[in-house]
């Protein structure tokens, strides 16, 4: 019996173990990506999955937690994890030489992708906190602007400008990637 | 701008529907959703981490979720009398048994309890309601426990002063100051866990709800200096939340005094003289422990390190300790995000 997100949250606050394990099933492989896609760290993906459920198991229990739009709350836990592991370890890779610089240190089979992978995630690296979420969740995730505006607490009209000036930043890191500027 | 926004809006619609097409001056735009194309190659899970990962989240919630039908139990005041439970409580104050005595003096004081835990400030049965939540911490062993009711008694106070505002009935000052008392005890006892961090989460969820509530409060009664003062309360506490989640160790130094951490980055509404501090005279030694402090260390295992303690720590007794307060010192605030006009990466 497929159960509605409402429904399944609801048992879930009941410590019902079968909406807990849809739950975990559901949203671990997408959380997954969203914070490799952020981190490029395969250990800290791993780390930061299971910290988003362990933290939505204490909303449960403190009363709070989402009451719908799952996916949105989990998104934020995991993104301000993954951010608070940056602020604690600062990366290395902040612009797009360095990124270059450190994928050209690995060379071998997949060198290519990982460089490339890196150059992009130093270009998303650039953008602001929201402006990443937006386009991450939406572009990559395929979130709504609706559950993009959830996660962001944000109207969808912000949403919307914030993907703008997302874009209109990375068009300017290319022009002066390409005229040769530091970003 | 709306304008563009929309019409790139409509056209990213139309790319995640795989109509590739000339989008004409939104193209340049366009090609830095290209650039970023190699991220969609993002690992999943195998299967292997995903059934390890899934059987330590359900491992997780039976340890975590049962323990709330526990404390929603201790709320009903019945339960919460349960005379034989009263006495195998070793921690259980003088005070706190002379006012259960009277209580059960009294045929019928348990509806008056009830009755009395819905009661405002300057209300007869407020008094009877400070008690009981007196008495339910005097009887709160587990440190863990005492931060969770904390959190509640501070939400209480912050309500009570919503519901005071929204009748356009005076706050009394008392309120407050019993909010930042809770606050302080809260983070004290969660300052000094071997692992804080699912404890300062708790409070700072906590703090974030209330301040919602308080700025409605305030948009009602705007002059009011109770809560503009409750507003300064949880702006503190939240502060000293973030630093203990980024810095444990930082906060347990600011709370029992032995810190002068390097001050903030990026605090521009307070200064120095108004960052708040725990007055470390009235607070228990919180010793830091030997445990490892970090919940996102790189690791193959999927389990999270954040386990809350079973260590009983020493608390604060509402019964026989000063009421903790949050006094104004040059105490420092977290840093805010880094990365000048980054996304938060330094």
């Amino acid at each position: 019996m497929l159960l509605s997100e409402a429904e399944l949250l609801q048992r879930a606050r009941q410590a019902d173990e079968q909406a807990l394990g849809a739950i975990y099933d559901t949203y671990s492989p997408r959380l997954y990506g969203y914070a490799y896609r952020l981190s490029g760290e395969e250990a800290l993906t791993k780390d930061v999955v299971a910290e988003t459920f362990y933290r939505f198991l204490l909303a449960l229990r403190g009363g709070g937690g989402p009451r719908e739009h799952l996916a949105a709350y989990l998104y934020r836990v995991a993104y301000h994890l993954v951010v608070d592991h940056a602020r604690r370890q600062p990366r290395a890779d902040l612009s797009l030489e360095e990124s270059l610089i450190a994928a050209d240190a690995d060379p071998g089979e997949g060198a290519d992708e990982r460089e490339a992978q890196a150059r992009a995630r130093a270009a998303l690296w650039q953008l602001t906190a929201k402006q990443q979420q937006v386009i991450i969740l939406k572009y990559f995730e395929g979130l709504s602007n609706g559950e993009v505006a959830t996660a962001l607490d944000k109207p969808v009209g912000a949403v919307k400008s914030l993907q703008s000036r997302a874009l209109a930043a990375l068009r300017r890191m290319l022009s002066q990637e390409s005229e040769g500027v530091s970003p | 701008m709306t304008d563009l926004a929309d019409r790139l809006d409509e056209a990213i619609t139309r790319r995640l529907a795989g109509q590739h097409r000339s989008e004409g001056d939104l193209d340049p735009l366009l090609a830095g959703l290209e650039a970023l194309e190699p991220l969609r190659a993002a690992p999943r899970p195998d299967a292997e981490t995903r059934a390890q990962g899934r059987q330590a989240f359900l491992a997780q919630a039976r340890e975590v979720l049962p323990s709330v039908f526990g404390r929603r139990e201790r709320r009903n005041f019945i339960t919460f009398l349960n005379f034989k439970e009263l006495f195998v409580m070793s921690r259980l104050s003088r005070v706190a048994v002379a006012v259960l005595v009277v209580v059960l003096a009294f045929g019928g004081v348990s509806a008056t309890a009830f009755a009395a835990q819905a009661s405002l400030p300057a209300e007869p049965l407020y008094g009877l309601k400070l008690i009981t939540e007196d008495v339910r911490l005097s009887l709160t062993a587990d440190p863990a426990a005492e931060v969770t009711l904390l959190t509640e008694l501070a939400a209480r106070r912050t309500d009570e002063m919503v519901r005071l505002a929204a009748a356009h009935r005076p706050i009394p000052s008392e309120v407050p100051a019993r909010l930042e008392a809770h606050l302080a005890q809260a983070l004290a006892v969660a300052a000094g866990l071997s692992v804080p961090q699912p404890s300062l989460e708790q409070i700072r969820l906590m703090v974030e709800a209330q301040s919602a509530a308080l700025a409605q409060a305030r948009s009602i009664a705007p002059n009011d200096s109770s809560l503009e003062q409750a507003g300064q309360h949880l702006d503190r506490a939240r502060a000293l939340t973030e630093m203990g989640l980024t810095d444990p160790a930082q906060l347990r130094g600011q709370m029992s005094g032995q810190s002068t951490p390097p001050m903030p980055t990026e605090m521009p509404s307070m200064g120095p003289s108004s960052m708040p501090t725990m007055m470390p005279s009235a607070m228990p030694t919180m010793q830091p422990t030997e445990m490892p402090m970090s919940t996102m260390q790189p690791t193959s295992m999927p389990m999270p390190t954040m386990q809350p303690s079973a260590m009983p720590m020493p608390t604060m007794r509402p019964t026989d300790m000063p009421m903790p307060t949050m006094q104004p010192s040059a105490m420092p605030m977290p840093t805010g995000m880094p990365g000048g006009g980054g996304g938060g990466m330094p």
